[in-house]
């Protein structure tokens, strides 16, 4: 996502209202964000978007392929990207509230078009927020992950050659300096070798 | 009377509502209700979450979901109101059930071989290096999900390896069939029957005989609304509930089919509606409709009745396909969100009888059984035929 800090933003319009689109494009592009597309709501909504993968999507509540957008974050196969709805003015309360909650984003359809901006701007810091999360819990996962694989290597080292956990690990640190390869590399190795 | 704010998906299974609505119940009960049509599942449920609906018509897991914050704001949801069983259907599109009659004629005719004849068309595919099946479902987590799954599993089919599993909003399915956007898809009525009747699919099995007597729809709310509010949240089960006893008396269905017709609610023919109504599977192969009598039940067999057993099924699915992890207790969360002795509080207190478990085992009961003296429905799962 860091590509948001420097080059034009790329959002995908999905609105079956094309009067109503045409404004919203228009307030975006003058906001300095690009639209790529303006799709017509329908079940050919994913090819279009897995075609121009867009940045960003813009989509109205009252479009039922919320649900078809929503699904997509959900499946790890899509690469996940903000979507902001598009509600009515008298949803604003909900909407409100929904933004403090973390919902991407919603942006108040009919009204003033200047605040586009700082609502794309809250939605696409939310997404960052959640990505980073869940980079994050990733990162921590994989990490556990390799030290499982050391503690195995370490086990094996002390019951096959008979050494001290502490000689084990030695074992492990030195080789891994000498190959230059990662401390979970060479207990892989050790356990493909021993086990 | 204080206004409550009620949302709906426009289904067949939205029912209760509106006849609670139009024959009185609700007024009856002292409940001004407003009730909101919605266009998806999503919409339906933030504005649940975020206080514009007091209560909505919604999937069963997706409580589970909201309860535990995936796919959207964490929000703990209950129910103590279920909306009846099944009224799902698989179909096909019309080249694949092509396909599918090269292995076996007569298809429509015989449900429970339909699986292992697609694991013979997957088979044949991937030998011939075609792209795998494209099926879709109404949302990530519903039970047409978890059903299709089930199904295509007990055949063999890997859903997450041999096809391709993506959402389509109901309304859409058949014009997504239509242009080969997908093979395939598991949706409820009356958009199985729509398939067959405009030419573009058949129907190989129902819900119903995938998981005899399948949860659906519930009555959700906010944990803290229902908490604060269970006088209000009493009077909508009582109301509910004379509803379901209403739409289940045949002499009421040609008004039940034109309140469910009317534009402002499900607006969609009488005849497509009537298809579950009666319980007809239709074919384009066969000169009449297969019978299904228990193809939606509104009301019998304690169709309303929310069981905790329900909960952990749908619970154990999630699990099953890796939507949440092993290490969600599944009977403390299934308890949690499904407020099953509330409800019978609430309805022993006007006389209704019911069971005095909250779970029963699912799976057991081939044919209709007694429990405490009450007749409950069969709850058998599909053995899918070689």
């Amino acid at each position: 996502m860091s590509k948001l800090k420097h080059e034009m933003i790329k959002v995908m319009l999905v609105d079956k209202d094309a009067g109503r689109a045409a404004i919203l494009s228009q307030a975006l592009l003058d906001h300095g964000y690009e639209v790529i597309d303006r799709v017509e709501p329908g079940p050919g909504l994913l090819a279009r978007v897995a075609a121009c993968m867009p940045d960003m999507i813009v989509v109205d509540t009252e479009s039922p392929d919320r649900d078809i957008l929503e699904s997509m974050y959900l499946l790890s196969e899509h690469n996940p990207m903000p979507v902001v709805m598009f509600a009515d003015a008298d949803d604003e309360n909900v909407i409100n509230e929904a933004i403090r909650s973390g919902v991407s984003g919603y942006v108040v359809k009919g009204v003033d078009m200047k605040r586009v901006k700082s609502i794309m701007n809250v939605a696409i810091a939310r997404f960052r927020e959640y990505q980073a999360l869940k980079t994050e819990l990733i990162k921590t996962k994989s990490e556990l992950e390799q030290n499982k694989l050391i503690d195995k290597a370490k086990r094996l080292l002390m019951q096959q050659k008979g050494v001290s956990e502490q000689e084990a690990f030695e074992a492990i640190r030195k080789r891994s300096m000498d190959s230059n390869q990662k401390l979970y590399e060479v207990a892989e190795t050790i356990i493909s070798v021993l086990e | 009377m204080q206004k409550i704010n009620i949302g709906f998906i426009p289904l067949n299974d939205c029912a209760p509502l509106i006849v609670a609505k139009e024959q009185g119940f609700f007024a009856e009960q002292g409940l001004d209700v407003v009730l909101h049509r919605e266009v998806s599942w999503s919409n339906i449920r933030d504005k649940l979450v975020f206080g514009q609906y007091d209560a909505a018509h919604m999937l069963a897991p997706m409580l589970m979901a909201s309860t535990l914050g995936i796919g959207g704001v964490k929000k703990p949801l209950v129910t103590a109101y279920s909306f009846g069983l099944n009224g799902n259907a698989v179909s096909v599109s019309n080249a694949l059930y092509g396909q599918m009659s090269e292995y076996e004629s007569q298809l429509v005719l015989k449900p429970e071989k339909s699986a292992a004849v697609l694991k013979k068309v997957i088979e044949s595919r991937k030998q011939n290096g075609q792209p795998p099946l494209r099926f879709a479902v109404v949302f990530p987590f519903s039970m047409h999900n978890y059903l299709l799954r089930y199904w295509l599993s007990e055949a063999g089919i890997d859903p997450d390896k041999d096809v391709h599993i993506t959402v389509v909003p109901p309304p859409s399915m058949v014009k997504a069939l239509q242009e080969d956007l997908i093979d395939a898809y598991c949706v409820g009525e009356p958009w199985n029957t729509h398939a067959v009747k405009e030419q573009v699919g058949v129907t190989l099995i129902t819900g119903y005989e995938i998981w005899n007597n399948a949860p659906e729809k519930v009555l959700a709310l906010r944990k803290d609304w229902a908490d604060a509010h269970s006088d209000i949240h009493e009077k909508m089960i009582v109301a509910l509930y004379r509803a379901s006893e209403w739409i289940d008396k045949s002499e009421n269905h040609q008004l039940l089919s034109d309140y469910l017709a009317a534009e402002e609610y499900v607006c969609a023919p009488h005849e497509s509606i009537n298809n579950a109504i009666n319980g007809e599977v239709c074919n384009p192969s066969c000169s009449s409709c297969r019978k299904i009598p228990n193809f939606s039940l509104p009301f019998k067999y304690q169709a309303n009745f929310p069981w905790q057993s329900h909960a952990q099924w749908i619970l154990s699915q999630m699990q099953r396909w890796k939507q949440i992890g092993d290490e969600v207790d599944i009977k403390q969360l299934a308890e949690s969100v499904y407020l099953t002795d509330f409800y019978r509080q609430v309805l022993q207190n006007h006389g209704v009888k019911l069971p005095s478990v909250n779970y029963k085992q699912e799976g057991v009961h081939a044919v209709p059984w007694m429990l405490d003296e009450i007749e409950m429905g069969e709850d058998s799962f599909i053995l899918v035929q070689k």
